[in-house]
């Protein structure tokens, strides 16, 4: 009888200990696969930010013919994709610009924003 | 009897019903309108014609809205009340608010009207471009003889409403001839007008979608993807992408790239022709190229290698001979190139004088040519050129730097250009840890804030800036530099040959400072001109040992130095006394001390009594640098050092137990049987 209580809290203990140990590693994978995640997205966001600055620099900056309505549909859905305010408003500047002054500086603010916005 | 009573009341029942069926079209199409089927069309200046009765287009007007759809053919569908906006009607028939195309963007109502016959009049505006939409080519301009179009509904104002009948039946009749170039026909299927992008968020089914995916998130652990946002944009190219404009400001661009190199790079290229030689070679010739000087090592002709091959090729190879150059001219790169050959190498933008050769004994093709302005320091009774190396500061001015060890005395050697009243140098503090710029310098950095470079080498300055010593009242008024002016001493010229000398001794304290020599030309014209020099006061190298982790240093260490002979290729005590030095050296209390050689390979024997000798490894030095290594030696009964008293004690108790366990276990084996 006495051996039975002894196995029983035994038992208990093990599991106790059990418990707090996968617990403590659960958290701690939890903890490093949100960190994961977040590096995860931030890369996500740095690869979306150069592939839109890329395609605007050699579709629009360096482009020798009116830009195409294809290259402009995919620049406009690749700049909505960032999801940024910003880049959104000065993107709409850009294109909204009615002088050739007003399109340089978009450009010179847009890149700049472009550049600020790639996390290191 | 109550068959009647029923049949009565359906009857009664049938009649109101009757006469509901009857009314109610009249009282739809007044305070609800349609657009005319013949007078649908509006004209917009830049997007052609647009239809407000097209199959799908659905148009009601009602006394406080138009809701539905238009149609253009070229830009699509306009939605006529967007979720965020919509056209309004004040019920008199006065229009305003906007409507919303995924192609044109807003097109405000403002200015339109509805007059007694369900005319529309006026133009909306397409905020875009600003073009107008005509409703009415009877407008303010009459342009009904180009093509007669108009767009009209049956919907009245509730003035203009009849008591009775139906409007319907006042309508006047459509035009019978067709609006020019009509429009094609639009699709069925109802149109999608993606709301704009900054609403975009703040919607219901957004928030529940999103609480959905939190949903799905916690049962599932994965993140729904979220499909790519698609939009529409204008066929018509914006003015930006129309590649009529430079969209970079190519002025700007062009002064930049094609800006020539910094003035003080010019300066020093002139001066030293196998300078710029090699800035042409490795492409370095506008401030564009500066960021390739960054970390890259240049193969710059050196006048020390030079004058090596010169004396060999006279056979002369002992320091001692080269008395007898005196009244030679040789071939010296930046001095005089007889046959114009360059050869050898040093360190990037390095410059120094001909190795050991004093001042004084130049031939006088070499002094007439020595670079003008440009101060050389020389060390060790002139045996050790100090290397002037060029360096680049945090904003990009260019710099001269030397570097040498505390309390050595210094010859500093300048050649003003014309004649000079007074040669005057000021030993100036800057900081007390040397900056080490080179490396921290970006690449990307560097040719901009060259831009922004204005210091120069030479620079001609008002008196009245010059810094002052101690005691010193200012020449003139004016600013005076606000710097720590350790001593000021005076560049001499006794044999009159131009060539101004000075001795200086290197500070104690090691940190960074400034040379300013100042030339007093006696010219009115060239005034007053400065060069300026930062001077690295490297500190001295010292012997020590390590005790409970601190540093104990080791007087009376005995320092040899060896250097590689590259005939024998071996190593070889440095013959000190030939640059006025000592090897060995045994150090003093500080455990310090200090050699200033020329470039060569090298390496430390030290040995002091109570600790190991200790060999070093081979190091590199180059033209005219300190070593200045720290230096541990190990006592020869190190591991006796680390037991102190509480492990020599912690021991023996060990000991204790374990001979008193074995004791016991002995005792037992003997009292067992």
């Amino acid at each position: 009888m006495e051996t039975k209580k002894r196995v029983i809290e035994f038992v208990i203990v093990a599991l106790i200990v059990s418990n707090a140990f996968f617990a403590y590693n659960y958290f701690n994978s939890y903890k490093e696969l949100r960190n994961i995640k977040s590096l995860e997205t931030k890369v996500e966001l740095n690869t979306k930010v150069i592939d839109f600055t890329s395609m605007f620099i050699e579709k629009v900056l360096q482009a020798e013919k009116e830009v195409d309505f294809e290259t402009r549909l995919s620049l406009e859905n690749a700049v909505r994709d960032l999801k940024d305010e910003e880049i959104m408003n000065e993107w709409t500047t850009f294109i909204g610009s009615k002088t050739e002054q007003e399109a340089q500086n978009s450009v010179k603010k847009l890149l700049g924003i472009l550049i600020s916005k790639i996390q290191i | 009897m109550l068959n009647n009573q029923i049949r009565k009341k359906l009857i009664l029942l049938g009649i109101l019903f009757s006469i509901s069926f009857l009314v109610s079209p009249v009282f739809a199409s007044e305070t609800n309108g349609v657009i005319d089927t013949t007078d649908k069309y509006a004209w917009g200046e830049n997007i052609g014609w647009i239809n407000f009765g097209c199959d799908g287009c659905d148009v009601e007007i009602t006394d406080t809205e138009i809701t539905g759809y238009a149609w253009s053919s070229q830009y699509g569908w306009i939605n006529l009340n967007p979720t965020t906006s919509g056209v309004k009607n004040d019920g008199t028939g006065i229009l305003s608010g906007s409507a919303w195309s995924s192609n044109l963007g807003w097109i405000d109502f403002t200015g339109v009207t509805i007059n007694s016959n369900g005319e529309f009049l006026g133009y909306a505006t397409i905020q875009s471009d600003n073009s107008e939409i005509n409703f009415n080519c009877a407008g303010i301009v009459d342009s009904c003889a180009q093509a007669t179009f108009k767009v009209k509904t049956d919907w009245k104002r509730a003035s203009d409403r009849s008591s009775g009948g139906g409007s319907s039946g006042s309508r006047p009749k459509p035009p019978a001839t067709p609006p020019a170039n009509p429009p094609a026909d639009p699709p069925h299927t109802p149109p999608f007008t993606p709301p704009p992008f900054s609403n975009f968020q703040n919607t219901i089914s957004d928030i529940i979608n999103k609480a959905s995916d939190f949903i799905s998130y916690l049962f599932t652990g994965e993140l729904k993807t979220v499909p790519d946002v698609l939009v529409s944009v204008p066929k018509i190219a914006p003015l930006s992408f129309n590649s009529r404009w430079n969209l970079l400001p190519v002025k700007a661009i062009n002064s930049f790239v094609f800006a020539p190199l910094p003035y003080e790079i010019r300066i020093l290229a002139n001066k030293f022709p196998e300078l710029d030689k090699t800035l042409k070679n490795v492409g370095v010739e506008r401030l564009s190229d500066m960021g390739k000087l960054t970390g890259v090592s240049l193969n710059i002709p050196g006048l020390a290698n030079i004058l090596d091959r010169t004396i060999k090729t006279v056979g002369m190879e002992k320091l001692s001979d080269i008395e007898q150059l005196h009244g030679v001219s040789i071939s010296v790169p930046g001095l005089s190139g007889i046959d114009g050959e360059m050869i050898g190498s040093v360190g990037t933008g390095k410059i120094a004088l001909i190795k050991g050769l004093p001042v004084a004994n130049f031939s006088l093709t070499a002094k007439k040519n020595l670079p003008a302005e440009f101060v050389f320091a020389r060390t060790n009774g002139e045996l050790v050129d100090l290397n002037v190396a060029l360096s680049v500061g945090e904003k990009g001015e260019v710099t001269q730097q030397i570097s040498s060890l505390p309390g050595k005395t210094m010859r500093l050697v300048v050649k003003p250009i014309s004649r000079a009243r007074s040669v005057t140098g000021y030993f100036i503090f800057k900081s007390a840890t040397p900056k080490i710029v080179k490396t921290e310098i970006s690449r990307s950095s560097l040719s901009a804030s060259l831009l922004f470079s204005m210091n120069s080498f030479v620079e001609k300055i008002p008196p009245s800036s010059l810094p002052l010593a101690k005691g010193e009242e200012p020449k003139a008024e004016g600013v005076v530099e606000n710097k720590l002016v350790l001593s000021s001493f005076e560049y001499t010229d006794p044999d009159g040959d131009g060539i101004y000398t000075a001795d200086v001794v290197s500070p104690v304290v090691p940190g960074e400072y400034e040379i300013i020599t100042v030339i007093d030309y006696i010219d009115p014209v060239l005034g007053t001109r400065q060069m300026r020099m930062i001077t690295v006061i490297d500190p001295e190298g010292y012997v020590f040992e390590k005790r409970d982790g601190k540093e104990t240093r080791i007087p009376s260490a005995i320092v040899s130095l060896y250097q590689l002979n590259t005939a024998t290729k071996t190593y070889e005590l440095w013959p000190s006394k030939d640059y006025q030095q000592d090897n060995p050296q045994i150090t003093d209390v500080r455990g310090t001390y200090s050699f200033l050689v020329p470039e060569g390979t090298y390496y430390f024997h030290v040995e002091a009594p109570g600790y190991d000798p200790y060999q070093g490894k081979a190091f590199v030095v180059s033209e005219g640098s300190g070593i200045h290594m720290n230096i541990e030696l190990n006592s020869g009964s190190k591991w006796l050092n680390e037991l102190d008293w509480k492990t020599i004690l912690l021991i023996v108790v060990f000991l204790l137990l374990v001979y008193n366990s074995v004791r016991g276990r002995a005792r037992d084996r003997v009292a067992s049987p």
